[in-house]
């Protein structure tokens, strides 16, 4: 080290200090802090893939019905096993060959094989994971696009990268309203018109629906027709107590959600919140259609598989109309709006994970973790200047350095500092003395032995030197691995721990040396050093 | 000059090593047996469930809270007081396995949503139902809405500086631990205008609590932070055996050296299990550092005693050791006393958040320099004895 000019060493010192003093100055700004002290909401999401694929096969079971029907092939039984796929049964004899020949040319994204005289139609692999993969797709985009609207300064929404691929992660600084936010990013809005299908014998202005299922199939003499389905609805009895009554509606949506231009947050006649919406022109002309042929029926709305209301139809309505009725709150009417606005989730979703701290709860922690932070530094520096005197004034120096350095080098990679984050630095500011203290042990040991200041200053660093860089190695290793397998805070820590490291290595072996040197050749025949 | 030890030579390495190489052995006894019989107070984090904490405005009544819940149906609900008394803060949690049969089979991340709705009286339930604002819920944003929409001129203030108000308030609330007491609290401070209390004291209610935080992690979640944990675990113990075993060349420190680091690291988990303080990822954390800071330790006793060894080539083994320790004993004391003192500052007023995990840094680093010397060394020492010269000497 000798050889390097003590001028050109002292200019390495200032440019660093001065490098990180400029990538860490205001702290208050460049220091990007983490959630858990800044307050927010930290969601670990699932995409419920499986619920893509569904609507994928669901999809395609009208089309591959028709398309058999055409040739004169049609099964008599169609239905969905297990969620992934399609059982097509009751082929007149010997035609299920040839309805499987059909379907191999037209539908060429399925696998096909004969079950008992049937068919079994399942997505190819590829298929189903390009589906799955641009469901996930879809939703990072509409999350982001609510989120968006929603208005929240600065989010994280990404995709996580792992064994599965179906994790959305999502990071909203400063919101306080987890509820909402839950309900909102996390609910598919998928809105769907359905005509309500009223058992024979009953007017639609009579029909009141029952409170179970098993009660709406036993109206229908010899079963629930196949084109018609069961929903439910949440009411509230007139002393308060929620029950579900369910609704008879057609298994077919004329109208869904992605036929809406706009929607907005409304007042109903009676002044209660309410959601209006308007369709493009061409669902709106569906709709005029719709309810020209349809007077007088009930029309339900239904959103999330959930009725929210089953109005009667009492006019021509062409493009646009409103939702009431839904028990709507202003804000859950505002949120509803904004999430028909921003279109619908094209499969559930679910919380795997959630942390969310108060800005409150935030504020205390930055208070608390920087006061035992300043305690902690303190009373080591203290301890420093009464042990090693003057030279106490060196090791403190390389310790302030260490925390600059720290600091501007979390600014330069934009990393995040946590709460466990702090707790690194105050470790960190505990550790940093070792090296010092390794150092001002040998060359007191040296002087003891004595030898004359310089020697004993350079035997010190040079048998230190080993030791300090296998001890800052090891711990170095164990950060590592933290830091690659540690989750959100952990990885806080690790980042500190490890930045502070290496800052140790640098303030320790380069710095504290140099300003040793530097008095030295300010006065090269000392005789006595303060240590 | 202070100095620890002038010229410390103590004769460590004799038979004294067997007295504190029997405390070492009896300190593990208790500490292994600590997590088999008594076990770790899990955090979230690895027990999985709901853990929300709430700070009310006025003492709250644990029993009545407990009602309130129970009438949910959530399941398992545990409530406790946390922090001083008149923090009127406590912590719900909502085991994993308790999870309500409507919610079974499902991740259960709705159960926070549930507890925060049980806990909310009837009368402002409606309220805030009907619209009114929250004041000790509602965001700086929101806040800032609610005051601007006041028709002009009715505030007393320009609309211009409502949103600067809003801020102001949101501060306050923040550094009064997220709650504003009373509206008198409220008027007091400056930009507030009687108009504005006013309208506060009819479109706004000030609720009874405020949400510190919610920690949700479901059994999914759960199994992947444990997988992690246990690759980290696995990697560094992995990382600095090798490097160890490269630094040393003779298996038999790097032995020594690990069992030093299983010492150390058993007996701060142990600690963790004595004392009940709650076992959460950080505090997996502070077990990696302790495994980084106790090898680092040996290793600094481990080089003066190979370094002497090239230097006194005629001396007894033990005694080689024996020098070692106490040359390097100002420095391991020095070292361990500014680690130490750093880790308590953080135990005594780092917080609730940082408490398991300072503990766990303070047993750790306490053992960690005791480890060296009476673990490490001894077992080198011991290992000399019944190897022979051949098999130890570097």
């Amino acid at each position: 080290m000798d050889s390097l000019g003590l001028r050109l060493r002292l200019g390495v010192i200032i440019v660093v200090v001065g490098l990180c003093a400029f990538a860490a100055y205001p702290p208050s700004e460049k220091i990007n802090l983490g959630l858990d002290l800044k307050g927010g909401i930290h969601l670990v999401m699932r995409v419920k893939t499986d619920d893509a694929v569904k609507a994928e096969i669901d999809l395609s079971q009208t089309r591959i019905r028709s398309a058999l029907g055409e040739k004169g092939l049609a099964p008599s039984q169609v239905g969905v096993e297990d969620g992934k796929a399609l059982a097509l049964k009751g082929f007149e004899t010997g035609k299920a060959g040839e309805a499987r020949d059909i379907i191999r040319t037209q539908f060429p994204q399925f696998d096909v094989a004969m079950v008992d005289g049937g068919l079994r139609l399942t997505l190819d692999p590829a298929q189903e994971s390009a589906t799955r993969d641009s469901a996930v797709r879809q939703a990072l985009e509409t999350i982001r696009t609510r989120v968006d609207k929603f208005g929240v300064a600065e989010p994280t929404i990404q995709r996580q990268l792992g064994a599965s691929n179906d994790r959305i992660l999502v990071q909203l600084p400063g919101v306080e309203d987890p509820e909402r936010v839950k309900d909102l990013i996390g609910s598919p809005a998928f809105l769907e018109w359905k005509l309500v299908k009223v058992p024979p014998g009953v007017t639609a202005d009579r029909f009141d629906p029952p409170t179970s299922e098993e009660a709406v199939a036993r109206m229908f003499p010899g079963g629930l027709p196949e084109d018609v389905e069961i929903l439910p609805q949440d009411r509230t009895t007139r002393d308060g107590k929620p029950i579900a009554v369910y609704w008879p509606v057609t298994r077919s949506s004329p109208l869904t959600g992605n036929d809406l231009k706009n929607s907005r947050r409304d007042m109903d006649r009676f002044g209660s919140p309410a959601v209006n919406f308007l369709l493009t022109a061409e669902a709106g002309q569906r709709f005029q259609e719709l309810t020209r042929q349809n007077q007088g029926q009930l029309l339900a709305i239904v959103l999330d598989r959930k009725v929210i209301s089953a109005p009667r139809i009492n006019a021509v309505i062409a493009d646009q109309g409103i939702i009431e009725g839904g028990n709507f709150t202003m804000e859950s009417a505002e949120d509803l709006s904004l999430k028909l606005r921003s279109g619908a989730l094209p499969a559930g979703m679910e919380i795997l994970e959630e942390r969310t701290v108060g800005p409150s709860l935030g504020a205390d922690s930055v208070r608390q973790g920087v006061v035992a932070s300043v305690i902690g530094s303190l009373v080591v520096v203290l301890f420093m200047l009464i042990y090693y005197r003057l030279s106490g004034v060196n090791a403190t120096f390389a310790l302030a350095l260490n925390l600059l350095i720290l600091l501007g080098a979390m600014a330069y990679v934009h990393s995040t500092l946590t709460l466990p984050g702090i707790a690194g630095i105050a470790l960190t500011v505990g550790m940093a003395v070792d090296a010092n203290v390794l150092i001002f042990e040998r060359i007191r040991e040296e002087l003891r032995l004595g030898r004359t200041v310089k020697t004993a200053i350079h035997a010190g660093f040079e048998k230190a030197l080993s030791t300090i860089v296998d001890g800052n190695l090891t711990t170095l290793i164990a950060g590592i691995f933290l830091y690659a397998y540690g989750s959100g805070p952990v990885r806080g820590f690790a980042v500190t721990l490890n930045i502070g490291i290496l800052a140790n290595l640098f303030t320790a072996v380069f710095v504290s040396r140099t300003v040793f040197d530097t008095l030295l050749s300010l006065n090269p025949r000392a005789e006595r050093l303060s240590i | 000059m202070i100095q620890v030890f002038h010229n410390a030579n103590f004769r460590l390495m004799w038979r004294v090593k067997w007295g504190f190489m029997a405390f070492s052995a009896l300190a593990m006894t208790v500490a292994f047996g600590a997590m088999t019989v008594k076990g770790f107070n899990y955090g979230i984090d690895f027990a999985g469930g709901t853990a929300v904490q709430i700070k009310f405005r006025e003492r709250p009544r644990v029993e009545e809270l407990r009602a309130a819940l129970e009438a949910a149906n959530l399941g398992d609900i545990n409530i406790q007081r946390i922090g001083e008394p008149e923090d009127n803060e406590v912590l719900i949690r909502v085991e994993q396995t308790g999870a309500a049969p409507a919610t079974a089979g499902e991740e259960g991340g709705e159960i926070s949503t549930e507890i925060l709705a049980a806990l909310r009286s009837t009368e402002q339930k409606n309220t805030i139902g009907a619209g009114a604002l929250d004041l000790n819920m509602a965001s700086e944003g929101r806040l800032s809405e609610w005051l601007q929409s006041a028709p002009p001129g009715t505030t007393g203030a320009p609309a211009a500086d409502m949103a600067a108000l809003a801020h102001d308030l949101v501060e306050y609330r923040n550094e009064h631990g997220g709650l504003f007491h009373d509206m008198a609290a409220i008027a007091a401070l400056p930009g507030v205008t009687p108009e504005i209390v006013r309208r506060l004291e009819e479109g706004a209610v000030l609720g009874d609590f405020t949400l510190r935080s919610v920690e949700f992690v479901g059994p999914t979640a759960g199994r992947e932070l444990l997988h992690n944990t246990g690759l980290a675990i696995l990697g560094s113990s992995l990382g600095i055996l090798i490097y160890v075993w490269v630094r040393f060349h003779r298996i038999a420190w790097g032995i020594a050296a690990l069992i030093a680091l299983v010492h150390d690291v058993s007996i701060a988990a142990g600690a963790m299990a004595l004392t009940g303080k709650e076992f959460s990822l950080p505090v997996v954390a502070a077990l990696l550092t302790i495994l980084g800071y106790s090898i680092n330790d040996t290793i600094v006793v481990f080089d003066r005693i190979r370094e002497n060894l090239r230097l006194y080539r005629d001396h007894d083994f033990e005694e080689v050791v024996n020098a070692s320790i106490n040359q390097t004993l100002s420095r391991s004391v020095l070292t361990s006393f500014t680690v130490f003192v750093a880790v308590t500052a953080l135990f005594l007023y780092g917080g609730d958040k940082l408490n398991p995990l300072s503990f766990c840094l303070m047993v750790g680093v306490v053992f960690g320099s005791y480890s060296s010397i009476f673990v490490a060394s001894a077992l080198l020492v011991v290992t000399y004895k019944y190897l022979g010269a051949r098999h130890v000497k570097a």
